[in-house]
């Protein structure tokens, strides 16, 4: 017969078994191995974080990072023009947003691995992007959890509505995250990783979608031909104003440390960023211009045109490298003296 | 929720444990049970949450009285209210669609359709609240049970949304007996044994099939002929180790909280006959359409009409579509050939007889997982006059294939579940079997699909 507790034990040993192995199996830098012509190919965005986070955490302290999601993450060094003396990284993890952003700055500022400038990306309201991070390893994700119901409680401008969304938001992530070791493919992925018999990582020599050195994503090299289709609108608001200015404040706090921080939003197609901005856009923009200024922060609201765009985007929000990269290094320029000397 | 979730499986079920065996919550067990049915059930829709109850307490309105006894009024008044929201959130744009024309969805014709999702599992707690007036009114039930033991029969969460559908007096000692209930080891054990061995069935077994045959059956009409046959065969098997693995879940589950369950499958692939067949697939069906359908339509004594109109009924409950309605007739004219020819039959060689009785069985599912279009393309394929543009089944599907095959006609879960060893390290052995077959499931529930009678 079977022995109930013997089966409960048994069964917390297995599944903790599986947990560690999904926490130890990824212990490699894969942007140690990575190269401008040599990119390295992370199959997915938990893939993505791990592999930054233990970048940041080995690699010396960067002079000029950059933080956002994938509208960013194809910003690279040589784009952005900084030369030699420069060391540049793009920190932008897939899926994430402004508040992934800050709390990947903050662990960074933590270990004294924060750049001495960080460019932020936030999405542009228009598609109401906010979302609590999913990379961070428990200890500190829960830390900011507590964090962000205590500022929901301490701080005026955050309403109890929006307290409600954070707590939920926070169970729903906790949930997605609790779930995601147990996975046959991850685990035999894992498994191949820690027995040595498979590279942590692949390597592909071929240009294509892989990611530089420098955290940079490349692009595959089709063009698109027309002007992509009108953004539906929002289904719903997302950006938590009372949140937003919280988070901004958590930087303006970084930036009381000593690091220099530039904020922007993320822009649109063309075609979209000339029609009149929709009402969560405008009310989520103005509390963001507010809560910026409230905290002494560099922002930026979304141009309406990145310089040298000619409009063919692969979608409404995900800008083309060169453009961006364009616009980028303007909002820095006269940032980064640093690097010269 | 559903229980091939990890949600409930480490949040829901722990947690509904723990409040049901809190020691200073003994007396409050029944409702604890209740509440925690109704949060399970108003997960996939609150307001479908609230039809529920006001139909359970409608029902119980009706029926409480000793004046129901016989009296026709108020059993039809009992009964018409869940009736109708069958007929509602079911029926009716099937209905719709067959009177008004073919080629119009429901949508189009009445606005009101939009919002009406079908809640889960209706079919089944309308078939157990009907059986409780039925039974009230023929006097079976002499004693009205409490409100709060009679709402928990219908809405026990183990039950509610794909069954067993149960009477009453199937659980009514397990009822009774919440407060006292002490879970014993023995139950414990038998509880994980049915849980591990039906997930494994859901999670490992049909979804692992399902994950095969969804692209096959999406163009049935290319298929080969062993294509044909492959999906014919391996969507039998799925479809048996979905709800066969529901099944034991639920059992196991119930157990948990000292309330058996009816079996629901007794081996229906090892059928000798199609008379047989139904008396070992789906039990608790076939019984309530016996008890509450064909008996008071005369049973034997109008054999041919009644066995038609309960298959045409039962393939209804199925689902609101002709293919449905196509396949019970079709169960039906295989029942009737058997018995008129049951003397020839009765003779052949009974591995035979079973293996004439799968293949027949086999071949009406295709009403099940396709439309009629995509049916008789599929029998094209089976029978080569396809065009056969698809490629044939792997040798890793075939490899599947008969590990289904041999966990189906090769494994007996209620005996090793139930089985009582005496104690000795093989006890260890087996449990720690057990354990690594449950993490398994886990590992591959991220996959797993819903039930496929939770869509009845």
């Amino acid at each position: 017969m079977i022995k109930p507790r013997f089966f409960l034990l048994t069964v917390a040993l297995l599944l903790g078994l599986v947990v560690a192995i999904y926490i130890y199996a990824s212990a490699s830098d894969p942007f140690a191995v990575a190269t401008r012509e040599k990119q390295v190919v992370l199959d997915n965005s938990w893939a993505l974080a791990g592999g930054k986070l233990r970048h940041a955490a080995q690699a010396p302290r960067y002079d000029i990072g950059l933080f956002g999601n994938s509208r960013a993450l194809d910003v690279n060094a040589a784009d952005l023009g900084l030369g030699a003396s420069c060391r540049f990284f793009n920190f932008a993890l897939a899926g994430e947003s402004l508040r992934g952003s800050v709390a990947f700055l903050e662990e960074l500022a933590a270990n004294r691995k924060a750049p001495r400038l960080a460019v932020v990306s936030i999405d542009n309201f228009e598609i109401q992007t906010y979302a609590n991070p999913m990379f961070l390893p428990a200890l500190p994700r829960w830390r900011q959890a507590l964090a962000d119901l205590g500022a929901g409680i301490r701080r005026a401008d955050i309403t109890w509505r929006e307290f409600a969304d954070m707590a939920w938001r926070i169970l729903w992530n906790e949930n997605e995250l609790a779930k995601r070791p147990f996975n046959i493919a991850l685990l035999r992925d894992n498994l191949e990783v820690l027995l040595g018999i498979a590279p942590a990582t692949s390597m592909t020599v071929e240009p294509g979608r892989g990611y530089r050195d420098d955290g940079s994503r490349t692009q595959p090299a089709d063009v698109p031909r027309a002007p992509p289709p009108p953004l539906p609108p929002p289904q719903s608001r997302q950006v938590l104003g009372g949140y937003l200015a919280y988070d901004l404040a958590r930087l303006a706090r970084l930036s009381a440390q000593g690091i220099a921080i530039v904020v922007y939003e993320s822009a649109l197609d063309p075609g979209n960023a000339a029609r009149s901005p929709g009402r969560l856009a405008q009310e989520s923009r103005e509390r963001f211009v507010a809560a910026c200024r409230a905290a002494g922060l560099d922002c930026h609201v979304a141009p309406t045109r990145l310089p040298g765009d000619d409009g063919l985007w692969r979608d409404n929000t995900h800008a083309p490298a060169a453009p961006l990269s364009h616009y980028v290094r303007g909002l820095i320029a006269d940032k980064t003296a640093f690097c010269r000397q | 929720m559903i229980f091939n979730q990890t949600e409930f499986l480490f949040v829901f079920l722990p947690l509904t444990l723990a409040a049901f065996f809190a020691p200073g919550l003994r007396a409050l067990r029944p409702y604890t049970l209740f509440i925690a049915s109704l949060i399970f059930y108003s997960v996939s829709g609150v307001e479908h949450a609230v039809v529920l109850a006001i139909e359970v307490a409608w029902v119980y309105a009706f029926t409480r009285s000793k004046r129901v006894v016989g009296n026709r009024v108020l059993l039809t008044l009992a009964v018409l209210p869940p009736a109708l929201a069958l007929l509602y959130y079911k029926y009716l744009g099937f209905l719709v669609r067959t009177l008004i024309g073919a080629g119009l969805s429901a949508d189009e014709t009445f606005s009101l359709f939009k919002a009406a999702l079908l809640p889960a599992g209706i079919s089944f707690f309308t078939f157990n609240l009907i059986s409780f007036a039925i039974d009230r009114f023929r006097g079976e039930l002499p004693e009205m049970p409490p409100f709060r033991r009679f709402a928990l029969f219908i809405t026990f969460f183990p039950h509610l949304v794909a069954g067993p559908i149960l009477r009453y007096r199937d659980v009514a000692d397990g009822l009774a007996r919440l407060r006292e209930f002490t879970l014993t080891n023995r139950d414990a054990a038998i509880s994980i044994g049915y849980i591990c061995l039906g997930l494994a069935a859901k999670v490992l077994v049909a979804d692992t099939l399902g994950r095969i045959i969804d692209p096959m059956a999406h163009a049935p009409g290319a298929l080969p002929p062993l294509g044909a046959a492959y999906v014919v065969v391996a969507y039998s098997f799925q479809i048996y180790f979905d709800f066969y693995g529901y099944s034991l879940v639920a059992i196991g589950l119930a157990l948990l909280f000292g309330i058996r369950f009816p079996r629901n499958f007794a081996r229906p692939y090892e059928s000798l006959n199609p008379r047989d067949f139904w008396r070992r697939w789906h039990m608790t069906l076939s019984y309530w359409i016996r008890d509450y359908l064909y008996l008071p339509l005369g049973g034997n004594d109008r054999y041919v009409r009644n066995i038609l109109i309960v298959f045409a009924l039962c393939g209804l409950w199925h689902g609101a579509g002709w293919n449905f309605v196509a396949w019970g007739l079709y169960h039906a004219a295989l029942v009737i050939a058997y018995h008129l020819g049951r003397k020839f039959w009765d003779r052949l060689p009974a591995l035979l007889q079973a293996a004439a009785t799968f293949v027949l069985v086999s071949l009406g599912w295709t009403l099940f997982l396709l439309d009629f279009d995509g049916a008789r393309a599929l029998l094209q394929g089976l029978v080569g006059l396809g065009p056969a543009t698809a490629a044939p089944p792997t040798a890793e599907n075939w490899m599947l294939l008969g590990l289904a095959a041999l966990a189906c006609f090769g494994v007996y879960p209620e005996a090793m579940a139930e089985r009582a060893t005496p104690r000795g390290p093989g006890d260890y052995a087996r449990t720690a079997a057990f354990a690594v077959l449950f993490v398994v499931t886990l590992l591959f529930i991220d996959r797993s699909q819903s039930f496929i009678y939770f869509r009845f």
